[in-house]
């Protein structure tokens, strides 16, 4: 009788796929030069030695299109990636049997609604430490670690990327093109956007700013398809 | 001519009786919606009084809300020109009244906060206030049978979470309307204003109406009102958040109901009763490049003048708020037994 019970099991933990649609997964991936990121590990780049202690990011409004439509829509509006939580950066997005799509489009942060709706659950619950409890408005992205270029006690970095309005904002559009059966696998390349960024004088961010949004377009920038 | 006069008395009297008429100025509508007390809202109200008044949100357990924002006191810190919090720390502002908030869109002197249900995150966690983060109360809240019971009651689930910590703190909060003072009977058509208070009413809709509009007696936008900055202090108020030059030194106009409660005034709390408020308004401001084009010149009251709109303010104080004992500090409070999950073994 063991069988009937697993079975049971294995069918009720099948997510819901509306009929006529197929699970196309999805996934977001954290590299330093070309290898997947580890949190606490030291990593030699061109100018210092770093490592990451927290990387946490939201993509919201994930689509796929075909010919500048779209054809299918993320159901959870919001993903909050984060680095310690191996399954945070991948789900299925539920696509009509035989679709076609030629273009990813997402947002990297969360859109100005989420930013003035009030207290929410999920990935957007104010208890993961990703919302500003100061100012209103989440924090799109976070990076914290430790660089042997950071002047500060301990060599420690802080970017807290966020702010919803304005010249300041920090949400950005991201879109690629992609061929059919192509897997959609993203990847972050954040080795170079660590050296890129003058850690020696901007080792801190808190707050919206000229730097926080330019951080920002520029973490959008170094996301792509992985080959 | 002498035919003509009693028309003419009839005339003028009329005219006269007129001015001292009152035409009604309806209440906008609300931000935000209202729970009603009479409703399945209120066990979110009631829940909300108890965390509101529950020093457990901090960090050391020491203070509350309440601490800081007492019900006599319309919800103002009174007698605080800076409010303090844990570690006996003194903060950078006086914290305001609470009231009235349903018709308020942004909250804190500088606007901070762009919706009540997060408000109540910025006190909690900052380290000059309580001192404490959000997922610690959560673990606090959860390993209290008491609140565990009102979690259950309120939500049907008795694992408090954000959303139920926060949505109660703000029902309560929205719940906390001051609409029964004198100036409202009067706006109503059940009372009339004495002679000095209509005086000082016209005076009001005069020189103050603009900023602080009626009935709630404050636009809750945001201006400067020529207050030279402390220079300890340097509170630059709005341009703080966005860091907009021209919103420097300006903060949310407060409203002008429970004056006699809620002292002292200002975001710094630096005038201690309202003849040191009106001496700003008609010797202080000084061509302050940040001031609200309202208050290019000083505006101009003689002493009785003072006196009269003074009067008029006091018929903006609303005891049945202040003494509301839905407001007050829930006796039950001091029954809460601090019971955790674990079983007591039986002896």
């Amino acid at each position: 009788m063991n069988y009937l019970r697993y079975l049971l099991i294995l069918l009720l933990s099948l997510k819901s796929v509306p009929a006529g649609a197929q699970q196309v997964p999805v996934s977001i991936h954290v590299a330093y030069q070309g290898r997947a990121l580890e949190l606490q590990k030291e990593y030699r780049g061109g100018q210092d030695t770093v490592r990451f202690e927290k990387i946490r990011f939201y993509v919201s409004d994930f689509c796929l299109l075909y010919q500048r439509e779209v054809v299918a829509r993320d159901q959870s509006a919001v993903h909050l990636i984060d680095l310690a939580d191996k399954a945070s950066n991948r789900w299925n997005i539920n696509v009509p049997l035989r679709q076609q799509y030629d273009e990813i489009r997402l947002l990297i942060g969360t859109d100005s609604l989420s930013n003035v709706s009030g207290v929410q659950a999920g990935a957007l619950d104010p208890a993961n430490g990703m919302y500003w409890s100061w100012q209103s408005g989440y924090i799109n992205i976070k990076v914290e670690g430790y660089s042997s270029r950071s002047p500060t006690r301990k060599h420690k970095f802080q970017y807290h990327l966020g702010g919803y309005q304005g010249v300041n904002a920090t949400q950005r559009l991201w879109s690629v093109k992609v061929k059919p059966d192509m897997d959609l696998a993203l990847v972050l390349e954040l080795g170079q956007w660590i050296e890129e960024i003058f850690v020696e004088k901007t080792f801190e961010i808190m707050s919206p700013s000229e730097t926080s949004a330019r951080l920002s377009t520029r973490f959008a920038q170094l996301i792509s398809l992985q080959q | 001519m002498i035919r003509k006069l009693p028309i003419l008395c009839i005339v003028l009297f009329s005219c006269l009786a007129f001015r001292s008429l009152k035409s009604y100025v309806p209440f906008p509508k609300p931000t935000f919606s209202i729970p009603n007390p009479k409703s399945k809202d209120s066990l979110k109200i009631n829940l909300g009084r108890l965390l509101f008044f529950d020093p457990i949100l901090s960090a050391d357990s020491s203070l509350s809300c309440a601490s800081c924002h007492t019900p006599q006191n319309a919800f103002a810190h009174t007698d605080h020109d800076l409010s303090h919090g844990i570690h006996d720390q003194i903060g950078k502002r006086n914290a305001p009244a609470l009231f009235n908030l349903a018709w308020q869109r942004k909250f804190m002197w500088d606007g901070a906060i762009n919706h009540i249900e997060m408000q109540a995150l910025a006190p909690i966690s900052n380290p000059e206030e309580m001192g404490e983060e959000l997922n610690h109360v959560l673990r606090k809240l959860n390993a209290s049978l008491f609140y565990r019971s009102y979690f259950f009651k309120t939500f049907g689930d008795s694992i408090a979470n954000s959303t139920s910590l926060l949505r109660s703190l703000a029902a309560f909060e929205l719940s906390l309307i001051s609409t029964g003072a004198k100036y409202d009977e009067v706006n109503a058509g059940k009372e009339r204003f004495s002679a000095q208070e209509q005086r000082g009413y016209n005076l009001f809709r005069k020189h103050c109406n603009r900023c602080h509009t009626e009935p709630l007696f404050s636009s809750y936008e945001f201006a400067s009102n020529g207050l030279p900055p402390d220079t300890a202090l340097r509170d630059i108020g709005v341009a703080g958040i966005n860091h907009q030059e021209k919103d420097s030194l300006q903060f949310k106009v407060p409203s002008l109901r429970n004056l006699s409660y809620s002292y002292p005034y200002m975001h710094d709390g630096r005038f201690q009763n309202l003849y040191q408020v009106l001496k700003h308004y008609t010797n202080g401001v000084r061509n302050h490049k940040h001031a609200t084009l309202h208050l290019e010149k000083p505006i101009p009251l003689t002493s009785r003048e003072q006196t009269d709109l003074v009067s008029f303010l006091l018929t903006l104080n609303d005891s049945s708020f202040t003494n509301n004992p839905q407001h007050s500090f829930p006796k039950i409070l001091l029954h809460k037994s601090e019971g955790n999950n674990e079983c007591k073994r039986q002896k």
